[in-house]
């Protein structure tokens, strides 16, 4: 009994100190997992901001020699390939993977291997992807990677050409299976996240208690779990195309150039959101917390954020409007365009109307926050000019679209992530980042960024188009260019200066406590870094803002649930085992209600199972992409051997004590 | 599953008696797979006998595809008796999929 | 400060708590699963759709599809669902010789479909369709196949589930979800096959 009474926050430490190669290649740990996903999003995030450095050198200054034009197009192709689906999604999910499980009180997500599955399929995807470099030419007909570029040789009018200049275009086949395997990384965590949210919800946190940020994962696996297949079709029929001689994308063959991008835009678009659904969770995280203000406007934020996603299937064809669909589909589309501006206005009045007449601390992650919203919106006023089809007509194609989706991507979404880093970073590793440090990186950032993008949209203006490796001296786009490259160098040293926090912090930060900034959801609610089973009691949630409910109301500490007021004793003796035996993709267990008496709490065991499929994913990825038909046989056996392995591998688990009741 | 339910009937399958249950769940079953194959066999039969103009052929077809559909996802996969959020996400999903893919059809076709 | 609010969001919850069973989990996680699986059909099938007319210099639908084989699949597929459900309901019951009697066929019936589909298509190169004469051939091949490739992958896992509880010599209530799975996933094929037979063969040979 007395545990049970005890409060939950408490000082506990690791209770089991793992370290190793071994230990993060086995863990489902989702907590362990996300910081995966985190660092390894970074990883990618400094060698797509490399790309760009150097196509910024190229386009600084007009007929530059800095790479060739070959090089130039793998550049642009794998600097964006690299932004949105290896760096900027994977560190949302990576947010999403550290925090959902701690915001509604659950002890891990719902399929804790499948969880670690999806991280491996999502390096698999990038080392392919990125291995392009190394073995025969990376992908280099842009991130939407149109046909009939991307299936290389063509027959026009009899005669057989390449139209992919690149060196036999082997980085399209790269491109087509790398991505393949990421995406069927990221529908996992679809699935994954869904179930979490839906069934894993500590007691008392219903639906509309959900912090936003749950909201928002959920909604975006629901974007995922529809559109990425969209996308998967798309690659499998590249992939049959440029390997097995069909002709779903040739003319020549009856087949039709506008099928790849129909398909690629029905996902694309949707991924879009995939990528900024995130970062609109994390601000509505932040500004609350910064504002002292539980949000505003809770209800419409979550209407806000379904009907975004609802409409986000619906305007796809809005990148399309210069292929000639006819003024009747183009106005449609325009119009289903233009309604997304809508909701997403009614969040942006939101935050600001949480912020005022909040007690507002200016942090370095509430700056990013509101850099964020200055930048988000001047994205959101060009998307609606590009979504107007006379006007789209001019900009399409030009830097006018880079300047939009660098403002919505990096203004956005980029910015929304550093607020997240700056915001969740001393309960990811108990340390706190230095403030002095991080206003120095922010407000370098947000100049460099300005001072890179703004002057793109003059240059789309003047005729500037995108995509080209140079421009001649007399066309006047000197000044611009010179003026976004000088921006980069500020960027860059934002970045720098944000590294060097991070050392700083790691080596010698300031210890965090449980809850440095006095916050308001579960997370903070538990000690930093967060033990290996997260909550030692699972917490009555009675309110939305749980752990600011408690400090409103009560003494300031969550209250641990009591199963139906019984007595805690008779619930820990026979619980749980029974249920969670036999089950090979067992979440912890339900056990340890009050704070497990006893036997402790169960947890999964570490595997390395779903690092060995991934492997034999990669072998057949190999084997696909060299046409070795044995090498691809094999790979796909033995991933079928390890699914099935998966599947009815028997995981005892272990139980943890927490370290109140060790003792 | 279910959140916070009121009265919590314990999830899965708990036939009371086994034989009784048997016994209805194998009805079913039995039902359904004939109802099955007699609107495969009606679909099969309009076209083979070319029974009806071909202009009205389509809608025809169409509708006897959905009622198997129907039939499946209701009884065999037991959308009509399990948890509601599975037909939630499905026939959410399976809607969205189908109005859009119907949609870039017709926009392929246009041109 | 945070007040009670309106709508009653304070407060301590009511009624019980349930706390998901991982079966519970791995049930929806299925049903996500295949609503996804859907769309990726869906694709194919818009696909198929948009380049079926691309006849060129292959044969067309018309002259190549027998529906007299294409049925009797049909009806294999139908009979190894009826099947499939016998053996759920078997292994709901824990009954070990009932799984066997029912599941076994259903593996059997899958086979023959796969085997049939086999069958037909050679039947169609040998009249000269393949993947590269024409569009219609490939995403005719592409989309059917993909479901016989869908039906491989059930017959698979069925198998796998018959030497699991084969060397277990029972079946637990611990392991029905196992069962449920596998059959949503057996239903969901036999779902696409429906669309498949009435869109690609039924509608195929209308024109
Ligand atoms: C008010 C909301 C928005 C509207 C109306 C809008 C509209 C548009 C339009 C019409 C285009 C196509 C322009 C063209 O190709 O000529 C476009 C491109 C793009 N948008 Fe947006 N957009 C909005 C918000 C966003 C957001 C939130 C993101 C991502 C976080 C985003 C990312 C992109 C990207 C990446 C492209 C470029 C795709 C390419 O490479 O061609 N947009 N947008
Ligand atoms: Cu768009």
């Amino acid at each position: 009994m007395a545990a049970v009474t005890e409060r939950l926050v408490g000082t506990a430490p690791r209770t089991r100190s793992e370290s190793g190669v071994w230990s993060w290649i086995t863990t489902v740990d989702h907590k362990r997992i996300g910081i995966l996903y985190l660092v390894t999003s970074l990883c990618f995030f400094f060698i797509g901001g490399l790309e760009a450095f150097l196509m910024r050198l190229q386009l600084a200054t007009p007929d530059a020699h800095v790479v060739s034009e070959v090089v130039f197009n793998e550049l642009f192709t794998m600097h964006g390939l690299t932004m949105i689906f290896l760096a900027i999604m994977p560190m949302s999910i990576g947010f999403i993977n550290y925090m959902v499980p701690l915001q509604i009180g659950a002890r891990d997500v719902a399929f804790p291997r499948l969880n670690a599955l999806s991280y491996w399929l999502f390096l698999a995807g990038g080392l392919v992807l990125n291995s392009g470099w190394l073995l025969g030419g990376a992908a280099n007909a842009g991130w939407y990677n149109y046909a009939p570029i991307n299936i290389g040789q063509h027959v026009i009018n009899g005669v057989s050409t390449n139209l992919n200049p690149g060196p036999d275009s082997m980085g399209i086949t790269f491109y087509a299976i790398g991505l393949q395997l990421a995406g069927i990384g990221t529908l996992m965590s679809g699935v994954n996240f869904i179930v979490t949210i839906v069934n894993m919800r500590a007691p008392g946190m219903t639906p509309m208690r959900l912090p936003l940020f749950v909201w928002t994962t959920l909604i975006t696996s629901v974007l995922i779990i529809f559109a990425f297949p969209a996308f998967t079709a798309d690659l499998f029929l590249l992939t049959l195309d440029r390997l097995f001689g069909t002709g779903f994308f040739n003319v020549a063959q009856g087949g039709d150039v506008l099928l790849w991008q129909q398909l690629f835009w029905i996902f694309g678009h949707p991924e879009v959101y995939i990528l900024i659904m995130p970062a609109f969770g994390i601000i509505s995280e932040v500004i609350p917390t910064y504002s002292r203000k539980t949000i505003f406007g809770y209800s419409s934020m979550v209407f806000a954020i379904v009907a975004i996603a609802f409409l986000a299937f619906m305007v796809w064809s809005h990148h399309m409007f210069t292929v000639g669909m006819g003024p009747l589909v183009n106005s449609v589309f325009a119009a289903t365009s233009m309604v997304i501006a809508v909701p997403t206005g009614v969040k942006i009045f939101n935050w600001i109307a949480t912020m005022i007449g909040g007690r507002i601390r200016m942090t370095t992650s509430m700056l990013f926050a509101v850099g964020f919203l200055v930048c988000f919106v001047i994205g959101g006023m060009s998307g609606v000019m590009l979504a107007v089809p006379p006007a789209d007509y001019q900009f399409n194609d030009s830097y006018f679209l880079v300047a939009h989706i660098h403002y919505v991507l990096i203004g956005g979404a980029l910015f929304a992530l550093f607020a997240g880093i700056y915001y969740w970073f001393p309960k990811i590793s108990g340390r706190m980042l230095d403030e002095h440090l991080g206003k120095w990186s922010f407000w370098l950032i947000f100049i460099g960024f300005n001072v890179t993008f703004f002057p793109m949209h003059f240059l789309g203006v003047e005729g500037m188009p995108r995509r080209v490796a140079s421009y001649p001296a007399n066309l006047d786009l000197r000044l611009w260019n010179a003026v976004a490259t000088f921006g980069v160098f500020i960027l860059t040293a934002g970045l720098i200066v944000f590294l060097a926090n991070l050392r700083k912090s790691l080596r010698s930060g300031q210890a965090a406590g449980a809850d440095p900034w006095d916050g308001r959801g579960l997370e903070w609610s538990i000690p930093s870094p967060a033990p290996e089973y997260n909550f030692a009691a699972v917490p009555l949630v009675r309110g939305r803002d749980p752990l600011w409910v408690e400090k409103t109301y009560g003494d300031g500490h969550m209250i641990p649930y009591v199963p139906g007021g019984a007595a805690p004793e008779a619930e820990a003796g026979g619980h749980g085992h029974a249920a969670a035996e036999g089950h090979g993709e067992g979440g912890p267990g339900g056990e340890g209600h009050g704070a497990g008496h006893g036997h402790g709490i169960h947890m999964p065991n570490p595997t390395p199972l779903p690092f060995y499929l991934a492997i034999a994913l990669t072998v057949a990825a190999y084997g696909t992409i060299f046409k070795v038909p044995e090498i691809m046989v094999l790979g796909l056996l033995g991933t079928f051997f390890f699914v099935f392995r998966l599947i009815y591998d028997h995981d005892p688990g272990h139980h943890v004590l927490p370290e109140e009741d060790a003792g | 599953m279910g959140h916070m339910e009121p009265a919590h009937t314990p999830p899965g399958p708990a036939p009371a008696t086994p034989s009784a249950g048997e016994a209805s769940a194998g009805r079913t079953h039995v039902t359904v797979a004939i109802l099955l194959a007699c609107l495969t066999i009606v679909a099969f039969g309009i076209v083979w006998l070319r029974a009806i103009p071909t202009g009205d052929m389509l809608p025809v077809l169409l509708v006897l595809a959905l009622a198997q559909i129907v039939l499946q996802t209701l009884y065999y996969m037991r959308l009509r008796v399990d948890n509601r959020k599975f037909a939630i996400f499905f026939g959410g999903g399976v809607t969205l999929a189908v109005v859009i893919s119907v949609f870039a059809h017709l926009l392929l076709l246009a041109r | 400060m945070i007040e009670p609010s309106h709508s009653g969001e304070f407060g301590a919850p009511r009624g019980t708590y349930h706390e998901a069973t991982p079966a519970e989990n791995n049930k929806l996680g299925i049903w996500l699963w295949l609503a996804s699986d859907c769309a990726l059909f869906a694709s194919l099938i818009a696909t198929y759709l948009s380049l079926h007319g691309q006849t060129l210099a292959g044969p067309g639908p018309k002259q190549l599809f027998d529906l007299r084989i294409t049925v009797t699949a049909t009806f294999v597929l139908l009979c190894s669902s009826m099947t499939m459900g016998m053996g759920l309901e078997a292994a709901q019951r824990c009954d070990y010789r009932g799984v066997l009697r029912w599941l076994i066929p259903t593996a059997v019936l899958g086979l023959a479909f796969v085997g049939m589909q086999v069958f037909e298509f050679t039947h169609y190169v040998l009249q000269g369709l393949t993947l590269q004469v024409s569009d219609f051939g490939a995403s005719f091949f592409t989309l059917v196949g993909f479901h016989g490739l869908h039906v491989s992958f059930g017959v698979a896992w069925i198998t796998s589930l018959l030497i699991y509880v084969f060397r277990k010599k029972r079946v637990d209530q611990a392991d029905a979800w196992r069962f449920e799975a596998v059959s949503l996933y057996w239903y969901f094929v036999d779902v696409v096959w429906v669309v498949i037979f009435t869109v690609v063969y039924l509608m195929g040979k209308v024109g």
